[in-house]
């Protein structure tokens, strides 16, 4: 289990660079929907479904809405997780 | 169900490094799509999970736009009223598992009606070739309050199945697309607790009424049934449905169960086509009973009550017995001496499976893949129809290396998952189930003994007049159609043209008056070998005297029996009282049905066109024909139809 934010931002870049085919990818906490045109609503639910996935955790309806961007992500597999 | 809560294929082997493979398949996409397309099948063919799924989908995508002509396309055209995009990509690496080229179409959402009965709409333009509907309760029963008396239920469940008859045959007749229905996923929690059940217009109950009356019409008007209600009770309803999928997506599959899902339909495709396995191939030690026979002998294996690792074996042996008796042939491959492992059959009183359940048995030191070679060849069925099940994965992988076209599912570990590892892997998947599937277990039994009796004597034809055999011909019925479409569409060896016709089409031929439709059967000394014989042939387009056989197929199981002489001496004389001057017919050569290049030359047809190779054309004039004398006595009802 990730302790850290670099380990879970480096987990989510290897599942976006998959998502996205783009091995040289570079990812922030702020990288978000309006960074890449492939993070349509349908690949936002396979980002949510392969870290529920790889975590072992279920995000809510509130949860699945709040997502804006990576950071968001980090923070609610953190709380998920009981990380944060 | 994996570690994370998602069904997989936990049947299939996992890929070691699968980034690196489909880069390099899609590199070799130019230089050699053939290639790319091996590897294609191969990938899609480890146990891939749902965003493995997509990133094979690519390469997919990538091949089907490169060469589009490579596979065969099954086009399918999903409706419903839920959102299924998620689906697409497991659909198509379903297809890319078994060599076909799945392009899906999914409906405007919630406007299945409408797109079936308009002739304008998106729906007609795309051409399916399957339509698959995939409706919840809520689509075709509207809400019906708790009080409401069982009769009335009924009634609405009627009324509900009816007007999806109507657009199975609105999809059949308009559309000319075989149906996949998908039943009712039943996502509705108790309302009443325990006490639901007794309450007919609960939801939980309206569902279940539901699915009972979609199953039974199904089978009536011979549509095909995705059956996520039945999975769903097997596996549990939670890999299939999760509330916030529906709640934020409208996804009624969850993506936890899209993978299998998409495997589902990728089998039923699959069958439709014929290529279903037909044979379980099963090793002995430690696959149908615990320990090593050899080493243990009959006392010291593992088998029977007493031990729950016993019972395991024995549940697995009744799985595979059931499989015997629905049509699956039964095989024995094992490194094992042959009297020792056949004398378990013999001896032990705990053996569900009897030696007489096995219709091929091989059990000697040489290597699997030889001995799965011969037992393809002794069964007359084709290698890619056996599935071997081995306990020993070095024996898994060596077949897997050597014949990839034979299906090897990866064994578990526990005895006690055997049955649910080969149900859930759908190898055998059915859509139908008919006299000949009743009776196919005694027929190669039979055909064993008749081969005894083959090898004991040298004269062939005092050996096939002792055969006693009686042939029944007629032109196609009701009755028979259902095995006619499930013979035509799975022969591959005595198959001079492989074309497939669905079901309906084949009740067309049956009522056309122009059309000869014949089917054959044959009944011998040994027993009744039931349906064997397809032929189909039309009142030529150019000239009304000729008469081509646009289809003739038979059951191997017959071969060299002289039925395939018969079978033209009755064309024959069918031709002859309706008139027609010349019989025409054509070879169109496939990778499986060399077996039959020459038939028709040996059948004293002159050959018109085509080079050896490619297809050939073939002609008999009527007046020149002189029957052939065969030992089979026939018994034809076709007088009946020429005499209209």
């Amino acid at each position: 289990m990730p302790d850290t934010d670099d380990a879970l931002l480096s987990d989510i870049t290897d599942i976006l660079r998959d998502m996205f085919e783009e091995d040289d990818l570079v990812v922030t906490a702020e990288y978000s929907r309006q960074n890449n045109e492939h993070w349509d609503s349908m690949n936002h639910l396979n980002i949510i479904f392969a870290l529920e996935s790889k975590y072992r955790i279920k995000f809510g309806v509130v949860d699945i809405e709040e997502i804006q961007n990576v950071g968001d992500l980090i923070r609610l597999v953190k709380k998920k997780t009981g990380k944060a | 169900m994996d570690g994370s809560g998602s069904l997989d294929l936990h049947w299939l082997a996992p890929h070691p490094a699968l980034r690196p493979a489909i880069k390099a398949a899609q590199a070799s996409l130019e230089s050699d799509a053939a290639k790319s397309f091996a590897d294609l099948r191969l990938l899609a063919g480890h146990r891939l999970d749902f965003l493995t799924t997509m990133q094979v989908d690519r390469l997919a995508d990538a091949a089907f736009r490169a060469a589009p002509a490579m596979w065969p396309e099954i086009r399918l055209a999903m409706l419903g009223a839920s959102s299924m995009e998620h689906l697409r990509a497991p659909i198509r690496v379903a297809g890319a598992r078994r060599g076909l080229q799945i392009t899906p179409f999914i409906g405007g959402f919630g406007r299945f009606r409408q797109e079936l009965i308009q002739p304008d709409s998106q729906l007609h333009a795309f051409k399916p070739d399957v339509l698959l509907l995939s409706l919840r309760t809520a689509d075709v029963i509207e809400r019906l309050p708790l009080g409401t008396t069982s009769e009335q239920v009924d009634a609405a469940v009627a009324a509900g199945v009816q007007s999806l008859v109507d657009l199975w045959r609105i999809a059949r007749t308009e559309i000319r697309a075989a149906v996949i229905q998908q039943t009712f996923l039943n996502t509705d929690y108790p309302v009443f607790g325990n006490f639901d059940g007794a309450v007919a217009a609960s939801s939980h109950s309206i569902t279940d009424r539901l699915n009972r009356a979609l199953r039974d019409a199904a089978a009536i008007e011979s549509v095909m049934l995705l059956d996520v209600a039945l999975w769903s009770a097997v596996q549990g309803l939670t890999p299939w449905y999760d509330p916030v999928r529906w709640h934020h997506a409208k996804q009624l599959i969850a993506p936890s169960a899209a993978v299998f899902y998409g495997d589902l339909i990728g089998r039923l495709l699959a069958a439709m086509r014929g290529l279903s396995a037909k044979c379980l191939v099963l090793d002995l030690d430690n696959t149908l009973w615990g320990g090593v026979i050899g080493d243990d002998g009959l006392n010291g294996i593992v088998l029977g009550q007493g031990s729950g690792a016993g019972e395991a074996f024995i549940a697995f042996q009744a799985y595979a017995k059931l499989l015997s008796q629905r049509g699956v042939i039964l095989a024995v491959c094992s490194k094992n001496t042959h009297e020792i492992a056949e004398a378990v059959f013999l001896d032990h009183p705990d053996m569900v499976l009897k030696r007489e359940d096995i219709a091929a048995f091989v059990a000697n030191w040489n290597d699997k893949p030889s001995n799965l070679r011969e037992i393809a060849r002794t069964l007359n069925i084709g290698i890619d129809s056996l599935v071997f099940f081995d306990d020993n994965p070095a024996e898994r992988e060596i077949v897997r290396q050597i014949l990839p076209e034979v299906a090897v599912p990866e064994v578990p570990e526990d005895a006690a998952h055997f049955v649910s590892c080969l149900a859930e892997a759908g190898y055998f998947e059915a859509i139908a189930f008919t006299e000949e599937d009743r009776a196919r277990a005694g027929q190669y039994r039979a055909n064993s003994e008749r081969s005894q009796v083959m090898q004991s004597g040298t004269d062939t034809g005092a050996f096939l007049t002792s055969l006693d055999m009686k042939m029944t011909v007629a032109p196609f019925t009701t009755v028979d159609l259902p095995r006619i479409t499930q013979l035509a569409n799975k022969s591959n060896q005595f198959n001079l043209t492989t074309r497939r016709y669905t079901h309906d089409q084949m009740a067309a031929f049956a009522a056309s008056a122009t059309v000869v439709t014949l089917s054959f059967r044959l009944v011998d000394k040994f027993g009744d070998n039931g349906l064997i014989g397809v032929l189909i042939a039309l009142p030529d387009a150019a000239d009304s005297q000729v008469l081509r056989i646009d289809t003739w197929l038979m059951s191997c199981r017959v071969l060299g029996r002289q039925v395939e002489a018969e079978t033209i001496n009755q064309l024959y004389r069918i031709a002859r009282d309706r008139g027609f001057t010349t019989l025409v017919a054509d070879y169109i050569p496939t990778s499986k049905n060399g077996l039959v290049r020459d038939i028709y030359a040996r059948m004293g047809f002159t050959h018109i066109a085509g080079d050896a190779g490619s297809a050939t054309q073939w002609s008999l004039p009527v007046a020149d024909f002189q029957p052939t004398e065969t030992a089979i006595a026939v018994d034809a009802q076709f007088q009946l139809q020429a005499a209209e």
